[in-house]
């Protein structure tokens, strides 16, 4: 069944139609907050919260709109917060080996990280960036979207998502070089 | 390896590397749950807000005694309207009175004169026979005072005393 089928029924009130939404974006949601919080309790919240809201405020969405992108918006928003209030900068990483285990391999192995090493990993080299720079970071170089997507998503104008991106690349590769 | 290389390689090692979402069941039905109780919850405030509309007789009495209500108000406001537009008027047609009335007759007298001719126009429960007798003796004692000052009494009082010596003790007491 199309997005905008589930959608439509979901103003209507179908529960079982928000399952199926809920089954079919929930892992992108899952996947974006646990890489700016990089904890899966806190990442679970999220999309608990994310989906939530949207069964709220699902009749104020027009179904022709891309869905996605509302559904990460709130998510995203969630997400600042989340590093606003917390003082992630000082949560204690002490499995960096698997950090220095990357970058010392001359070609990246097959094999996939798990979610704890990639929650480490991010914590790792993000945790001199402001929240700004670690969502523009997560979600331009992680992430993959476009400037225009980012500034859809967080209300950033380009330019400020430009400078933050810089920022964040600049201070992410002082933190890689203590581990070459 | 540079650090641009470096940085290049990790990124897409994060990038490639799927997050797996493990408890995705469980949040799921937590989700659906508390969108459930939400649902039921807002149901359940609106049925017993606006229960009380289901019962004929209440929903009757009610409505009556608004528009009964309402009918007081306008009422009120009807005759607070007239009242004071009449105290006005009385306000008015008193000050003429005092103002430009006969220039014989002192203000004070012609404030109770007028208040006797409006009368009809007030509610005041005093009687008119009242007014009159308490007009009648302020009449006489205006004019007993204008004697006094005339000095017509004085000279009786002093053929009084003449006549009838006065006792020092009665002296004590003027």
């Amino acid at each position: 069944m199309k997005t905008k089928e589930l959608i439509i029924k979901c103003q209507n009130g179908d529960q079982a139609a928000f399952s199926l939404l809920f089954e079919e974006f929930s892992d992108i949601v899952f996947s974006m907050a646990f890489r700016i919080v990089n904890k899966e309790d806190e990442a679970s919240d999220i999309v608990q919260e994310t989906f939530i809201s949207v069964w709220e405020n699902i009749r104020k969405i027009d179904p022709d709109r891309e869905f996605k992108n509302w559904i990460i918006r709130i998510a995203v928003n969630k997400c600042y917060d989340l590093l606003r209030k917390s003082n992630y900068k000082n949560q204690a990483i002490n499995n960096d080996f698997i950090l220095a285990q990357i970058l010392s391999e001359e070609n990246t192995p097959e094999e996939q990280l798990n979610n704890k090493e990639i929650g480490d990993i991010i914590s790792l080299i993000a945790q001199e960036l402001s929240p700004k720079q670690k969502l523009v970071f997560v979600l331009s170089e992680l992430e993959e979207y476009t400037q225009d997507e980012i500034a859809d998503m967080t209300g950033m104008n380009k330019s400020s998502i430009k400078s933050n991106l810089n920022l964040a690349r600049r201070r992410i590769g002082q933190q890689i070089e203590k581990y070459l | 390896m540079n650090r641009e290389d470096t940085y290049k390689k990790l990124t897409r090692k994060l990038r490639e590397s799927n997050v797996k979402f493990a408890k995705k069941e469980e949040i799921g039905q937590k989700v659906l749950s508390q969108i459930s109780e939400g649902r039921d919850t807002k149901k359940i405030l609106l049925k017993s807000f606006y229960s009380w509309t289901e019962v004929k007789w209440l929903r009757w009495s009610i409505s009556t005694a608004a528009v009964l209500f309402i009918a007081i108000f306008f009422s009120q406001q009807v005759l607070i309207s007239a009242r004071l537009s009449k105290l006005e008027g009385q306000l008015v047609k008193t000050e003429n009175n005092v103002q430009s009335g006969e220039k014989s007759i002192p203000p004070s007298h012609r404030l109770i004169m007028n208040l006797i001719s409006d009368r009809k126009f007030d509610s005041v429960t005093v009687s008119k026979e009242d007014l009159e007798d308490l007009f009648k003796e302020y009449m006489n004692l205006q004019e007993e005072i204008e004697d006094l000052k005339n000095g017509a009494d004085l000279k009786h009082f002093m053929d009084s005393v003449k006549e009838n010596p006065v006792s020092p003790k009665t002296n004590k007491n003027l």
